[in-house]
């Protein structure tokens, strides 16, 4: 049931909840993606420069360096500047979106996930919807 | 009396007279010349007699025209001498004159005349200086005067109350007695300021001035300064007010707004602490829910392991109560937006119709879980202003709220809606529990699910319909409520219309008893688009027309209760319901007395429907005329 790509996509992801970490991993990889996890805004640099990433899901709220820092740092480099990155937070306030969208976010996606949807963004995202 | 002794008392009485007698004989010649005539004119008697009157021969021909006369003669000195005179004929011929001296007279007149003024002249100082007097105690304020030297030499009652000096310990004192020892030094340079501009005015503007009693004491004063000139020279009259209870009342002011102040600043803190805290909350609560969720459906998926129908069921409770947690959440969420001002409105014009199709449709489903059926009854367009998402959060709530509350097989309607001035009235009603009249209001608190009604219903987050009426009135609208328990509810809103757009379609009210006629000509009418509402009595038919504003009446004569002429005299005093066009529909033939009392046109029972539609057409063509 399970069924790899010939080229495997891979996806960073970074969240400093352990099963919130685990729950994305277990989806996207189900769905055939290589995916690269970082615990922390610092750890979730130190990843993407080891292993480029086709597509980036931040946490907004991370230790050390936040959703917003790591994005600044990632756009700043030239693989990064293209590469889909998508904003998972559980703040709903209004404007967050329009918020994170501003600040150079590709995509918003809110707590807790539908994870219908999250495949769907994901695919997307990556062109092969 | 004999002639010699006439004759002699005569010549005394011209002797010792004060008055002049002189006598004139027929040519005009003196020929006596009394000793006061002498006096009086300075010529003896001597120097005169026989000659002509040396004071004026006019005088003699005036005298006869008149009985006295005053006039100024010139005297033997040359010197002007004002003399009244009288005139007596001889009966031998000639005249006697008398005349007196006005001038004695003439100087007492004066004396007294100056006199009197005098007097006049001290009454009326008296009087003026007793009402100033007056004027000076009744004051309300102290009222000092104060010579160039700072010396008091004048005050009024008020001061010596005020003061504590008795009245004889101010007068001659120094000013400088009454203010307080940390001014006294500058006042003397003040009071030589004043000297060089005097002119009305308050003393020390925007200052709060102090004075000082006898004890020492002092109290907040303000003062009027006025130069004034006396007798004795310039002089300043200062007006002082003792304006302790105003300070007091002012301090008190001050005080209270500047509570106020601090309150304001807390509330508002507050609420922005309330907002963070909420905000922060949600996110705090939605992150596990995040995991619970995704993990029970990842789950559910199967991805990891098929799972047994116990499982499953479990693995679906988990589901559903984690997605009810969430919607409490969210709803606590939108509330605690809109308390602290946070949600905004993005106001457009749309057809309402479509959304309230969303709506409905979305809702079915769970609606048929309870065979519970809705009905639509928006079938025309009908443009509003609003913020497109939050009016179909509002319709969605009070959807979900009548599923909620209306029990297996019961029946949910949209009504039509209906204009009300420049708003869009909704209606959503249900056969559901009720409300009882006491918990009317009470049901669009927060957290308020109204006792019995909850009975047995667990879904609800007690937030929607709170959030609903905040809503509908960040919108400018109103929602009510009409219910009656065990029958049903219905919650009406409005919503602003958007005038220019929205062409609702035509109204007519149906006033008919038999229900079979009533239907007759609702089948006439709705095909062609034309909304209608049914009353079945005269009172029915008042308050409808006065509710609904339709633009035709249809009238029945025979009604039970009060007749259809009733209803005529009574539509036609209606102020905003006088101009709408009322059929008449009877069998009775009353056309005349019909058309006097206001109707618009009379229609035979059985009416033809060309005849209803002709007939709108003609009395309403703005509404008709394209049917």
């Amino acid at each position: 049931m399970y069924y790899a790509p010939i080229s495997m996509k891979t996806i960073l992801i970074a969240e400093d909840r352990d099963a919130s970490r685990e729950l994305i991993r277990t989806v996207l990889a189900a769905a055939g993606y290589a995916v690269v996890e970082a615990r922390d805004g610092r750890e979730a640099i130190e990843r993407a420069f080891q292993t480029p990433a086709d597509l980036v899901i931040l946490d907004l709220y991370m230790p050390h360096t936040d959703g917003f820092g790591v994005l600044a740092c990632l756009r700043d480099d030239e693989h990064y500047s293209k590469v889909p990155i998508v904003a998972l937070t559980a703040s709903a306030m209004a404007g967050d979106r329009e918020k994170a969208i501003a600040s150079g976010f590709s995509e918003y996606i809110s707590k807790p996930v539908n994870l219908a949807l999250l495949r769907q963004e994901v695919g997307r995202l990556l062109g092969n919807s | 009396m004999q002639t010699e002794a006439i004759l002699e008392a005569l010549t005394a009485l011209c002797t010792i007279s004060p008055l002049a007698v002189i006598g004139l004989n027929p040519q005009n010649q003196v020929d006596l010349w009394s000793p006061a005539a002498e006096q009086m004119f300075g010529w003896t008697q001597a120097e005169i007699l026989g000659e002509a009157l040396p004071v004026g021969v006019g005088l003699v021909t005036a005298l006869q025209a008149q009985t006295s006369l005053r006039t100024v003669v010139q005297k033997k000195d040359g010197r002007s001498l004002e003399i009244e005179c009288r005139i007596a004929p001889r009966p031998s011929g000639g005249w006697i004159l008398l005349s007196t001296d006005l001038t004695n007279t003439k100087a007492t007149e004066r004396e007294r005349e100056e006199f009197l003024a005098r007097d006049r002249e001290a009454t009326a100082r008296i009087k003026a200086e007793s009402r100033f007097r007056e004027l000076l105690e009744a004051a309300p304020d102290a009222i000092i005067e104060v010579d160039r030297e700072g010396r008091i030499v004048l005050l009024n009652a008020v001061t010596v109350k005020l003061f504590g000096y008795t009245r004889e310990e101010l007068l001659g004192r120094n000013v400088d007695a009454l203010i307080p020892d940390s001014a006294r030094s500058r006042h003397a340079a003040h009071r030589a300021g004043y000297w060089s501009k005097p002119m009305t005015r308050p003393m020390g503007q925007g200052l709060t001035l102090m004075a000082r009693r006898k004890d020492g004491s002092e109290f907040p004063v303000e003062i009027s300064l006025s130069p004034v000139r006396s007798d004795e020279g310039f002089r300043v009259t200062a007006i002082i007010r003792d304006v302790t209870e105003r300070k007091i009342a002012e301090e008190k002011i001050h005080t209270a707004n500047q509570q106020l102040e601090l309150r304001n600043k807390e509330v508002e803190r507050a609420n922005r602490l309330k907002s963070e805290f909420l905000a922060s909350m949600s996110h705090e609560l939605r992150t596990p829910l995040h995991t619970i969720i995704g993990f029970a459906e990842l789950l559910a998926e199967e991805l990891e392991g098929p799972l047994n129908d116990k499982q499953k069921r479990f693995l679906q409770h988990v589901h559903q109560d984690s997605l009810h947690l969430l919607d409490l959440i969210n709803d606590i969420l939108d509330l605690s937006k809109i308390e602290a001002g946070g949600m905004q409105l993005n106001i457009e014009s749309f057809d309402a119709r479509d959304v309230v199709r969303a709506a409905v449709d979305s809702i079915r489903p769970m609606a048929s879980a309870k065979f519970i059926s809705i009905d639509n009854r928006v079938k025309n367009e009908v443009f509003v202003l609003a913020d497109r998402v939050r009016f179909r959060e509002i319709l969605s709530n009070l959807l979900s709220n009548a599923v909620k509350f209306t029990p297996e097989g019961g029946r949910i309607e949209v009504d039509p809606p209906v204009s009300q001035g420049d708003k869009i009235v909704f209606c959503v009603s249900d056969t559901g529990v009720g409300i009882a009249p006491e918990d009317r209001e009470a049901i669009f608190d927060k957290f308020r699910q109204v006792g019995s009604a909850t009975h047995g219903v667990r879904e609800g987050t007690g937030l929607g319909l709170a959030i609903v009426k905040h809503l509908v009135e960040m919108h400018g609208g109103s929602i009510s409520l009409e219910s009656t328990v065990g029958v049903g509810s219905r919650f009406s809103f409005s919503v602003p219309a958007d005038v220019g757009r929205s062409q609702s379609d035509p109204l007519v009210l149906i006033i008919e008893d038999e229900p079979a006629a009533r239907e007759l000509l609702t089948s006439y009418l709705t095909p062609l688009g034309i909304r209608t509402e049914c009353a079945a009595t005269a009172q029915e038919g008042i308050e409808a027309a006065r509710r609904l504003h339709p633009d035709a009446v249809t009238l029945d004569l025979l009604l039970p209760g009060r007749s259809g002429w009733h209803v005529l005299r009574e539509l036609r005093e209606m102020p905003d319901a006088s101009d709408i066009p009322i059929l008449v529909i009877s069998v009775v033939d009353e056309s005349r007395a019909a058309i006097d009392l206001g109707a618009t046109e009379y229609l035979q029972k059985p009416v033809k429907k060309e005849a209803l539609v002709r007939a709108l057409r003609r009395h309403a063509p703005a509404r008709f005329g394209m049917i």
